[in-house]
């Protein structure tokens, strides 16, 4: 099959042909697998460094997994997706039991400089965001990150997350409407207007 | 990713600027680097299952079955199953060529009481031994 065909090729039949020895179907892999792990695990660490070691880990296991796969069990993007999650609740867990400031503890970023005049960059607005998310408990977190930053659907949320639609939409509104809380006092430095 | 869908909390007070937001996020990613991406592409390819040779033979055996009378002879024998199944055929034909040359005794008596006229007294006996065991059970 030539490169460019592969490039369309669904990521279970990359997997397939990664198992049977295709050299382009491991790049074509990394190239679509690792940039989903990676989001998620940033978004639920806060942490870059942190995020690689899970994507690392998490394309491991993609690679292991690839010659036992079986056609139609599952999304490959939807099993990646969950053993990402998997590993940063094994994290976050590890982060708690020695004791360390886990993101649902730590602080706010410190206010902008005095002049609320000056408004945050968007790089700034990101950072806020990422914080207030550091805030909400764990499953209201990953539920809306996946819901509203990775843009999936409910029903392959529920996958993820081992849990029903309803928990899913359950968790997702009460994390928007805690996030929306935490944001609120924040609106003029986020570059909001106050008549919204 | 997905489009984003509607919930129930799209609408309520408040969440426009969260939408905002989210719609920000989205289009500003957190990206991997490069240098992660080559080290798993690296450690991909170190244990990527290797190619099993079943390719290679076919092409290796190739130039012998494009030559006249051999290739045909080829292409028979693998149709019929390849050697093994070509030195079944031979014992067969071995056998049978035997038994037409010097038949054993009880094939040759049933054959000659099939050819006398006898077949109906044969036919009659079995049929008889049959209809016997649906009777009796």
């Amino acid at each position: 099959m030539p490169f460019d065909a592969l490039d369309q090729a669904p990521d279970e039949v990359l997997l397939r042909l990664y198992a049977e020895g295709a050299p382009q179907a491991a790049r074509l892999l990394t190239q679509r697998i690792t940039p989903l792990v990676y989001r998620l695990a940033f978004r639920l660490l806060g942490d870059r460094a942190e995020a690689e070691d899970i994507a690392q880990e998490a394309m491991l296991r993609l690679w292991q997994a690839a010659p036992g796969w079986r056609a139609g069990e599952a999304k490959v993007t939807t099993w990646a997706y969950a053993v990402a999650r998997n590993l940063c609740t094994d994290r976050l867990r590890r982060r708690r039991t020695r004791g360390g400031v886990g993101l649902d503890e730590a602080p706010e970023p410190a206010d902008p400089a005095p002049g609320a005049e000056a408004r945050l960059t968007e790089t700034a607005r990101q950072d806020a965001l990422q914080a207030a998310l550091g805030q909400l408990p764990e499953r209201q977190r990953e539920a809306v990150v996946l819901r509203h930053l990775e843009g999936l659907a409910n029903p392959e949320i529920a996958e993820i997350m081992d849990i029903s639609t309803e928990a899913v939409e359950s968790l997702t509104a009460r994390g928007k409407r805690n996030l929306a809380a935490l944001l609120a006092g924040r609106r003029a430095e986020l570059g909001y207007d106050d008549d919204h | 990713m997905t489009t984003e869908r509607k919930d129930r909390t799209d609408d309520a007070p408040g969440f426009g600027d969260l939408d905002a937001l989210f719609a920000e996020a989205r289009g500003t990613p957190p990206a991997p680097s490069g240098d992660l991406l080559a080290r798993i592409e690296a450690e991909g390819l170190a244990r990527q299952p290797r190619a099993t040779p079943v390719v290679a033979r076919p092409a290796a055996a190739a130039p012998e079955t494009g030559r006249g009378l051999f290739s045909g002879l080829a292409q028979a024998i693998a149709g019929i199953g390849g050697w093994p199944a070509l030195g079944g055929l031979t014992a067969a034909l071995v056998i049978g060529f035997g038994l037409g040359v010097s038949p054993p005794d009880s094939v040759e008596s049933f054959a000659t009481e099939l050819l006398d006229g006898g077949t109906s007294a044969v036919l009659g006996d079995a049929l008889w031994t049959f209809d016997s065991t649906l009777v009796e059970g």
